[in-house]
């Protein structure tokens, strides 16, 4: 049975068990992630060039190496590579930050300036006041998640927002499901602290 | 009362993700639509048949039963030769040719040995050939 997503896009479950031929499965799976996928480098990125270049590098590879894989292997392997996109992408602005603060020059910024995203006018077409609760929830969000230490994020997108079962979320991390199951019970401790008095 | 304060963050942070997620803009989605549509230009065709790794290793198996069984049937063909006349004929030229005898004996040898069945036939046959020789 296909079932959807919150966008009209196919779960990554539902092409599970497709009959498709590869590239087809294919599509219809990264059309399904690729959404989620991007908002995910986000957090982590907090800029939408680097996370569109982390997805788009991410799909690529998945296309590349491992189409012929079991199209249940596909999540793990999906989100394992754009995590590791999103590392380097890190290392690489740490790297650069250290090299403009070497020679004096200005530090590129940590927190890029505010998401043109989230200022947009809203396409769901919702109710002013509406969009500014989500947007403003979203934002608390997105604060906290930061502040999160990387494997504790990546364990709660993994796990709670992009809702893979613990044992994909370890394959994603390339950890065991022990090591899941402490980031992410200390994220939520974490999360609980600072969005407690946003949404409690 | 933990739990029930996770649930309720947890589910929405879930809300506010998936709201965040449904509300790209087009020019996102745009980049992400033509982003997929060139990962999907490089998904390699799959490896013609023979060259599957399931077929692959069904026919070395194929190619080490074929050999054993040809190996096999030279090996039986060798040894099941009728090798006791052979040896006992060979084993007496060997003789006759390491007692440093003379070589033209030997290369008469089909006469001796003629010349011996005469000599082992019947008492009757042998009377018979004397008498005659002596008549």
């Amino acid at each position: 049975m296909i079932t959807f997503g919150p966008g009209g896009t196919p779960e990554p479950r539902a092409v599970r068990g497709g009959f498709l031929d590869t590239t087809a499965s294919l599509n219809a799976f990264l059309s399904g992630v690729e959404r989620r996928a991007f908002r995910i480098a986000q957090f982590a990125l907090r800029n939408p060039d680097d996370a569109l270049d982390a997805v788009q590098d991410a799909m690529l590879q998945l296309a590349k190496r491992y189409a012929g894989r079991p199209q249940g292997e596909w999540p793990p392997l999906f989100y394992r590579i754009l995590q590791s996109r999103i590392r380097d992408c890190q290392r690489r602005r740490a790297v650069r930050n250290r090299f403009l603060s070497f020679f004096g020059g200005q530090r590129e910024a940590e927190d890029d300036p505010p998401d043109p995203i989230e200022a947009a006018a809203d396409p769901a077409g919702r109710e002013p006041s509406e969009q500014v609760a989500q947007n403003n929830a979203m934002q608390a969000l997105n604060a906290a998640l930061h502040a999160l230490p990387g494997r504790q994020r990546e364990a709660f997108v993994l796990r709670i927002l992009e809702g893979l079962d613990v044992a994909d979320t370890a394959k994603s991390m390339g950890c065991s499901e022990g090591s899941v199951k402490t980031h992410l019970s200390r994220a939520v401790h974490s999360l609980r602290q600072s969005l407690g008095e946003h949404w409690s | 009362m933990n739990e029930e304060i996770d649930n309720r963050l947890l589910a929405k942070a879930r809300l506010a993700f998936r709201e965040s997620v449904a509300s790209l803009d087009i020019a996102t989605l745009q980049h992400l639509r033509e982003a997929r549509a060139r990962a999907l230009q490089h998904v390699r065709t799959p490896p013609a048949f023979w060259r599957r790794p399931a077929w692959g290793a069904s026919l070395s198996a194929a190619a080490v039963v074929v050999a054993a069984v040809v190996g096999g049937l030279v090996w039986w063909n060798l040894n099941s030769q009728p090798s006791v006349p052979f040896a006992a004929n060979n084993g007496e030229d060997m003789a006759i040719v390491l007692s440093n005898d003379n070589l033209d004996m030997y290369a008469d040898m089909d006469f001796y040995r003629w010349l011996q069945a005469q000599q082992q036939q019947s008492p009757k046959t042998q009377a018979e050939s004397g008498g005659n020789n002596n008549g």
